[in-house]
């Protein structure tokens, strides 16, 4: 992909336990010391059951290349080995029947919660880009059953604006027939959240958080967060929250 | 071939440590790796009541290190000793509380408080945190204030008494004669080393701290150097630690005078990393044949 989006599988070399959807995996190349700490990334897509390709299953990421270790991974060609850690983190709670889910994606954010279209099938999935050249194969977007609606800063596709808008609209009209729990299951850049926290939505929303972090299991304390229950890890009591327990800085 | 050592009175199987602050309270990464394989572990610096460290933006990575201002947040000394001792003194390694206080009283109690615990075998004395207030740094800056709070600290325990030092001092060797001079059983060189990092389009600090510690393989030629120093200037033995790696990293401690290493950062890149660093000690006295880790202490050729 040319949009600065990259696609990236990993085959275990030892048996995984089966990921949640927003849980993530700690990935780095080599034995190099620049970039000396592994990176947290969600998963967009696994298989886990063996087969005879994949004896231990298949671990899928879609990374935006934004910076030295990212673009180290990039250049990676088939057969180069990683480490390795996960999965990690505490993933999205599990949906109800009968609860109505959205998911809501900005930017790169689409790799975290693009799982929980092939969990939930037909799901509706919003999702916000700066430009049409942004989006990852429309083949992705599959398992939404056509149910996808897309805004771009340029309005290059999709409606021009913020996705958040066409969920507000989406949600009022929803409520005109259905008065139950509306569940968001949100990644995208801190300021969407922040965004949707003064949007005060009719739903309950949950969001995947992304902080800089060292071990990924909770030890170094390094990926603290403000909430309204006290410092929390991103790494071990997230990376999924809901929105209302974050306290934001400013 | 022999590895075991002794630390001021604490009898190690190997020269591995884990460093403090970077393996938790020790039992969170025995689903990473055989516990029992490590000489020893030094748990998360603990104080006399628990602390909630620093605001986030706590780390930042730089060049081959990272910088840090977690700011000593930790369960406080009870809950170490009700909630996590009991697991940890299940395995066969020894066990280092690394504590730390305010006040020279509160140094005392914590040393007392750790004591009386069963399960610890020896004190290692955090007086040189580089993300504490001005008037706590004192503590490892001070040759006359470091002698001070580590006769205090030496009264109150009986355990081996380790005292970590600062690396941010004009000289290593006055701060290592003062803690000795105080008491310590034994040195741990270096802590982090004070840094900053600042992003260049908010123009903001990296760390809410605004400054932090820095470790990992960065600084690892500057904790050298601080060991070799240290261990010309006082007879007591030396952990020595700062950016180890590998099992090659960890001799080149030893060969500047540390009888023992610590594993820190490493952890951060591999959660094994403790073991693979004595499994590559092994490979080097094996290829060099070297019967005994302790002939190799302070053994560089100048």
């Amino acid at each position: 992909m040319d949009n600065g989006y990259f696609a990236l599988q990993v085959t275990p070399n030892v048996a995984i336990c089966e990921p949640v959807i927003g849980q993530f995996f700690m990935l780095k190349p080599g034995e190099a010391i620049d970039p000396l700490l592994l990176r947290p990334f969600s998963f967009v897509d696994f298989i886990i059951s063996p087969n005879d390709k994949y004896p231990n299953g298949l671990l899928m990421f879609l990374i935006g290349a934004v910076g030295k270790g990212t673009n180290i991974l990039k250049r990676l060609a088939v057969g180069n080995r990683l480490s390795v850690i996960g999965p990690l983190g505490r993933g999205f709670p599990a949906v109800e029947d009968d609860e109505n889910l959205l998911v809501v994606a900005g930017g790169i954010g689409i790799a975290s919660v693009l799982g929980l279209t092939k969990v939930y099938h037909g799901v509706s999935l919003f999702y916000g880009i700066r430009t049409k050249e942004q989006i990852p194969d429309t083949e992705w977007f599959k398992y939404t059953e056509g149910n996808y609606h897309i805004a771009s800063d340029d309005g290059s596709i999709g409606e021009k604006g913020s996705v958040l808008e066409l969920l507000e609209r989406y949600i009022s009209q929803l409520r005109k027939s259905y008065s139950g729990k509306i569940k968001i299951y949100a990644c995208g850049p801190h300021g969407m959240y922040k965004a949707m926290v003064r949007m005060n939505l009719d739903a309950e929303v949950h969001v995947s958080l992304e902080t800089p972090m060292a071990c990924g299991i909770g030890t170094c304390l390094g990926c603290a967060v403000e909430t309204v229950n006290g410092l929390k890890v991103v790494c071990k009591d997230g990376p999924v929250f809901n929105l209302k327990d974050i306290i934001w800085d400013g | 071939m022999n590895l075991s050592v002794n630390i001021g009175g604490l009898g190690l199987k190997n020269p591995i440590v884990t460093a403090s602050g970077t393996f938790g309270y020790g039992v969170e990464y025995a689903e990473f790796l055989d516990l029992n394989q490590i000489g020893a572990i030094t748990v998360k610096g603990l104080s006399p009541h628990p602390a909630a460290g620093n605001p986030p933006g706590r780390i930042w990575e730089t060049p081959c290190g990272m910088l840090n201002a977690i700011g000593l947040q930790n369960i406080g000394i009870d809950a170490f000793i009700n909630d996590k001792l009991p697991d940890l003194r299940k395995y066969d390694t020894k066990i280092i509380a690394n504590f730390f206080g305010d006040t020279i009283e509160e140094y005392v109690e914590a040393a007392a408080a750790l004591s009386a615990a069963d399960g610890i075998h020896a004190l290692e004395m955090n007086i040189s945190c580089p993300n504490k207030q001005a008037g706590w740094i004192a503590f490892g800056t001070d040759p006359a204030l470091t002698e001070k709070v580590v006769a205090a600290a030496r009264k109150a325990t009986k355990l081996p008494l380790i005292v970590k030092l600062s690396p941010n001092v004009t000289s290593i060797a006055d701060m290592a004669k003062a803690a000795v001079d105080g008491g310590a059983d034994a040195l741990s060189v270096i802590n982090t080393i004070t840094g900053m990092a600042i992003d260049i389009e908010t123009r903001r600090p990296r760390l809410s701290n605004i400054v932090g510690g820095l470790s990992g393989p960065a600084i690892r030629p500057v904790a050298v150097r601080m060991v070799y120093q240290a261990a010309k200037a006082v007879k007591v033995p030396i952990i020595g630690m700062g950016g180890i790696m590998t099992g090659g990293d960890a001799i080149e401690f030893i060969l500047a005078g540390a009888s023992a290493v610590a594993v820190g950062t490493a952890n951060f890149v591999n959660p094994a990393a403790s073991v693979e660093v004595l499994q590559g000690i092994k490979e080097y006295m094996t290829r060099n044949r070297i019967d005994d880790i302790n002939s190799l202490v302070g053994g560089v050729i100048c």
